[in-house]
């Protein structure tokens, strides 16, 4: 009984021992695999000197795989603030091919009147399926242009020119910000509430689209808009219709759902941006994404966090910080409308990025002009859902955010207003959205 | 031990699963170098110097300090 005993565990033991090593060869294969396949960009031999009798850093590094570039520098082991590391050039702040590279920092621009034995630069690859936090499309040269560049900061406070204030910002360049993923309450508590879920990071436009954003991207202003000669640029564009941004199923001009229209003059903004900027995924937000973007984690009123705030009234302490409203100047009811042609930014819309963003860095997302979203319209209250997209069919699409002429109670970041896909208005824009597959 | 085994290949499955998963950015720093942003006239001043002492000890070995610090130009046509 003893000998079958210790047979039976000496059997055991060496079974067992098999399957431990099966085991093991089986892991590290597939680890191995893994490590193979995911071909991540790396970066390596990083160094970085004074060119000589210059304030100018010179960075040089090798890169494996085409990566998206960013740099930080340290000094003492503490990172420098994304504001001081601006003045970049070379192959930084955008798509880089593989290979040995070098970019050029001028320090003495940004990091005037310093002297560190301890500096140190660090350079980040980003895989180009999970860029930076910011993109930024140069629309600069125009309707014309076969392309345009594309480039990527890891915060605002990075974007050069002092940052995303600089009008450049609201009239040469769209810059979008990116929002991430995460779960949320829909509507408001009065009429009924949702719990939504968005399960994908996704960018924002910082600003609404502006005329000059518009003129840029597709050379001319639509006619009657509102705004004067010296702001229009930096003010948003109106009197677009839906259909001139993703095309008109009327028109038999279907875009993107046919990837078809009529010629170029017809090609809505969206198309347009998608071929110059090489991004297939530019688009107008749904509904639920606007309102998650919108609320940047805020359950109250408003996207201030303020629990005290309310929508009622007229004049509204807690909307006047935020945006422009009927009565923060936007329209005094019974007094004869502004000249849609001349009114200066103290009357209608506002230069975009006025009043105080939100806890993600988006600005005018209430008040200002409405702005379309993707979704038709739908008078009952949509279930919990995950990524809803609304409607398969309907007679109006989704507006957000309310207006310069509305009250603060149409400008609460749970309200939701609609129009005919073909209507225009002037005080309805847009702005863009951006998923990164 | 097969109930062991099988946490082990969970592991490394978990492991193998998180590198497949891993997209996140790849960063590098390189050693600590000098960085000096202080005035352009200190600069210069500060490369005027290396040139002089080098310039005095290896071609102008005659040459006055004082002179080769003063004028650098008058070093460069001396060389």
């Amino acid at each position: 009984m003893g000998r079958l005993s210790e047979a039976y565990w000496r059997q055991r033991s060496e079974e067992s021992m098999m399957t431990k090593k099966v085991i093991w060869v089986t892991a590290l294969v597939l680890t191995a695999g893994a490590w193979s396949a995911r071909a991540l960009p790396e970066v390596s031999n990083v160094a970085m000197q004074q060119i000589t009798g210059t304030r100018t850093m010179q960075i040089t590094y090798t890169l494996s795989e085409d990566a998206i570039i960013t740099l930080g520098i340290e000094t003492n082991g503490v990172a420098l603030p994304d504001k001081v590391i601006t003045f970049l050039s070379g192959d930084v702040c955008k798509k880089v091919d593989a290979g040995p590279r070098t970019i050029q920092w001028d320090a003495g621009a940004d990091w005037d009147g310093n002297l560190d034995a301890t500096a140190r630069a660090v350079v980040t690859a980003w895989p180009t399926n999970n860029p930076p936090d910011v993109i930024v499309f140069d629309v600069t040269d125009g309707s014309g242009a076969a392309s345009y560049p594309v480039y990527y900061y890891t915060s605002l406070e990075a974007l050069p020119y002092g940052g995303v204030q600089n009008f450049i910002y609201k009239c040469d360049r769209l810059v979008m910000k990116k929002i991430p993923r995460g779960s949320f309450t829909m509507g408001w508590l009065d009429i009924g509430v949702r719990q939504m879920t968005i399960s994908k990071d996704f960018y924002m436009g910082v600003y609404e689209v502006t005329q000059g954003h518009w003129y840029r991207v597709r050379g001319t202003i639509p006619d009657g808009i509102v705004a004067d000669y010296q702001t229009r640029m930096v003010r948003p564009v109106t009197k677009v219709s839906y259909d001139h941004l993703r095309g008109s199923t009327s028109q038999n001009v279907d875009w993107p759902t046919t990837e078809s229209y009529i010629n170029p003059v017809d090609q809505p903004f969206l198309s347009r941006l998608r071929d110059k900027t090489g991004f297939g995924m530019i688009d107008l937000p749904t509904d639920a994404q606007w309102e998650y973007a919108c609320r940047a984690g805020t359950r109250t009123t408003f996207n201030s966090g303020d629990f005290a705030s309310t929508a009622g009234g007229t004049v509204n302490e807690w909307l006047n910080p935020l945006g422009r409203y009927q009565y923060n100047g936007g329209w005094v009811g019974g007094v004869t409308l502004p000249d849609y042609a001349t009114c200066p930014p103290s009357q209608a819309t506002h230069i975009v990025g006025s009043y105080a963003p939100n806890a993600w860095g988006l600005y005018d997302m209430h008040g200002n002009v409405l702005e379309w979203c993707r979704d038709w319209h739908q008078t009952v209250i949509p279930p919990n859902d995950t990524d809803p997209t609304g409607p398969t069919t309907g007679s109006a699409r989704v507006q957000r955010g309310g207006d310069w002429y509305w009250t603060a109670e149409n400008c609460r970041s749970g309200y939701r207003g609609s129009a005919t896909p073909s209507s225009v208005s002037g005080s309805c824009g847009f702005r863009v959205m951006m998923n990164v597959e | 031990m097969m109930e062991k085994n099988m946490k082990t290949a969970a592991v490394m499955m978990m492991f193998t699963a998180g590198l497949v998963c891993a997209d996140g950015p790849w960063v590098v720093s390189s050693a600590d170098v000098a960085l000096d942003t202080r005035s352009k006239s200190s600069l210069i001043a500060d490369t005027d110097e290396e040139v002089d002492a080098r310039s005095y000890t290896e071609d102008l070995s005659g040459f006055s300090k004082i002179d080769t610090r003063i004028n650098r130009g008058t070093l460069i046509m001396f060389m």
